[in-house]
């Protein structure tokens, strides 16, 4: 607290500039006011700076932007050996991302980011029956039938550039997989890994009139236009970090894995080729960065 | 508002000390109670706000538990080499169970949000069967929020197939550190459900992973 704490004038003392200019000087306390100099209720909204809770906020149109899916873009799965290339999501032409921005994340900080897409996965055929993910079911006509549970996705996640604004050194945001583990002979990352990682199904497989147990007939359905989204958070210890920019990468086909103890998406490149493929109209990526507390 | 006013000097005003006593008292009053009308617009910025005042977060970047994000319980790990240990019919016999909790360490009071978002799968071959054909028993990994034991947020939750999910809801409540769960339940099998390939292995039916968590109480 800020007080005046000069005794004060009485009659008979000398008042020259001296002593003025000591008194003026009491109330020349630099920064030295607190709560403890203001009235209950003091503060009104005028008074409140901006940008005291929400310190950047940034949105960009994901896609071609088209919500009439007039206008497409289409990401090949992978038929390759090793990790599936990321594919960052444009306009057709252009990435649609955020950036080049310059946010400071600090100790405090949160930077929240948000995604959604317009996404509709395609096939032809029944690419699952080259998948070694494929199982053997004994079926109600007393025989065997070779069927997936469905654990076919592709994978929708962020990358971050934390090097400069020039944009063009992208990694995985923090503490996400770039799912180029070696699984046995696969490639992939841990679901422990997924901090900004959605999964789109590939296909849906079921099944009708199974009975005791028993594998009735097969029933495969394509996902039709879907709403896929997704959220990463950052809570940076010291030192900070700056974000220059952030984008959407799609990849896959990816298929469940499994160590002795950890579970995995991995690459299934069996089923990967130009006949499937994920289609994105339209959708937003945005983020903010706020204090925490 | 308060104002230097005691006195108004003027030409060939003799000047004494209570008149200049009486300024300056006027105006230590005025620094020790100052009010709305003697600040600046937009005086106050961030450094000047205290910690929890208007708002507080708690957030985690991805769930707790031995497998950060998963669901850590009932999971079967006699399960093939393409699919996740978790959980199955062998495993898992239903009800609510809580994938991770934490604690709304110092909420003051007031609006509170949280949300919740992750992968669910589910296993969906059993959706309709032979025996169970009406109603279908079609499969869900429900979701719900509990925030002090009272249900926050739920939803039917993800379907057949591996998806995205984002459950999140707003309520009031009183002060107090308050405990969330996040919880799941699949739907319980049907009479004819398949729950075992033809090697004998357990058929994985629910999981989640990649979970995480926000939570802001804002005070004001």
């Amino acid at each position: 607290m800020s007080r005046i704490t000069s005794a004060p004038l009485v009659p008979g003392d000398a008042v020259d500039a001296a002593d003025m200019n000591a008194r003026f000087d009491d109330y020349s306390q630099a920064a030295a006011l607190d709560e403890s100099n203001l009235r209950d209720q003091a503060l009104d909204l005028p008074q409140m700076g901006s940008n005291l809770v929400t310190y950047n906020e940034e949105h960009v149109t994901l896609g071609p932007g088209d919500w009439k899916r007039g206008t497409l873009v289409n990401v090949t799965s992978w038929a390759g050996i090793g990790a599936a290339p990321k594919q960052p999501v444009t306009d057709g032409t252009s990435e649609t991302r955020i950036g080049p921005i310059a946010w400071d994340i600090d100790a405090g900080d949160i930077l929240r980011v948000y995604f959604d897409l317009s996404v509709r996965p395609r096939y032809t055929g029944t690419p699952w029956t080259a998948s070694p993910a494929l199982e053997t079911f004994q079926n109600t006509a007393s025989g065997t039938t070779n069927y997936t549970v469905g654990q076919h996705c592709w994978i929708i996640s962020l990358q971050w550039d934390i090097t400069n604004a020039t944009l063009t050194n992208w990694v995985e945001v923090n503490g996400q997989t770039p799912f180029t583990s070696a699984v046995a002979t696969y490639t992939g990352g841990a679901l422990e890994g997924c901090r900004a990682a959605y999964c789109v199904p590939a296909w849906l497989h079921s099944t009708i009139n199974s009975k005791d147990g028993n594998l009735g007939s097969t029933d495969s359905l394509g996902v039709k236009w879907y709403g896929a989204s997704g959220t990463f958070y950052f809570t940076p210890e010291n030192p900070g970090t700056t974000v220059y920019g952030i984008r959407v990468v799609i990849h896959g086909i990816y298929m469940a894995g499994q160590t002795a103890s950890e579970n995995y998406l991995v690459v299934d490149s069996a089923v990967g080729g130009a006949s499937q493929y994920l289609e994105y109209s339209a959708g937003q990526l945005s983020a903010i960065h706020q204090r925490m507390y | 508002m308060k104002k230097w006013t005691e006195h108004q000097a003027r030409d060939q005003h003799l000047l004494d000390t209570e008149q200049v006593g009486a300024e300056f008292r006027v105006a230590q009053s005025s620094i020790t109670t100052l009010d709305r009308t003697q600040l600046p617009a937009s005086l106050f910025d961030r450094d000047q706000i205290k910690d929890d005042v208007l708002q507080k977060m708690w957030c985690s970047e991805i769930t707790g538990g031995t497998h950060p994000g998963e669901i850590n319980d009932s999971r079967n790990a006699n399960t093939p080499a393409f699919e996740w240990i978790a959980p199955t019919y062998q495993s898992y016999g239903g009800s609510w169970e809580t994938l991770d909790s934490f604690t709304l360490t110092g909420f003051r009071g007031g609006n509170l949000f949280v949300e919740w978002h992750g992968n669910g799968y589910v296993n969906g071959l059993c959706n309709q069967t032979f025996n169970n054909a009406y109603p279908a028993n079609p499969k869900h990994l429900n979701l719900r929020i509990l925030v002090a034991g009272v249900k926050f947020a739920e939803k039917m939750g993800p379907s057949t197939g591996i998806h995205s999910f984002r459950l999140f809801g707003t309520g009031q409540f009183p002060p107090g550190d308050h405990q969330v769960f996040l919880q799941w339940r699949g739907t319980p099998s049907g009479p004819d459900d398949i729950t075992e390939n033809n090697g004998g292995d357990a058929v994985m039916q629910f999981h989640a992973f990649g979970c995480k968590t926000l939570a802001i109480g804002r005070h004001r």
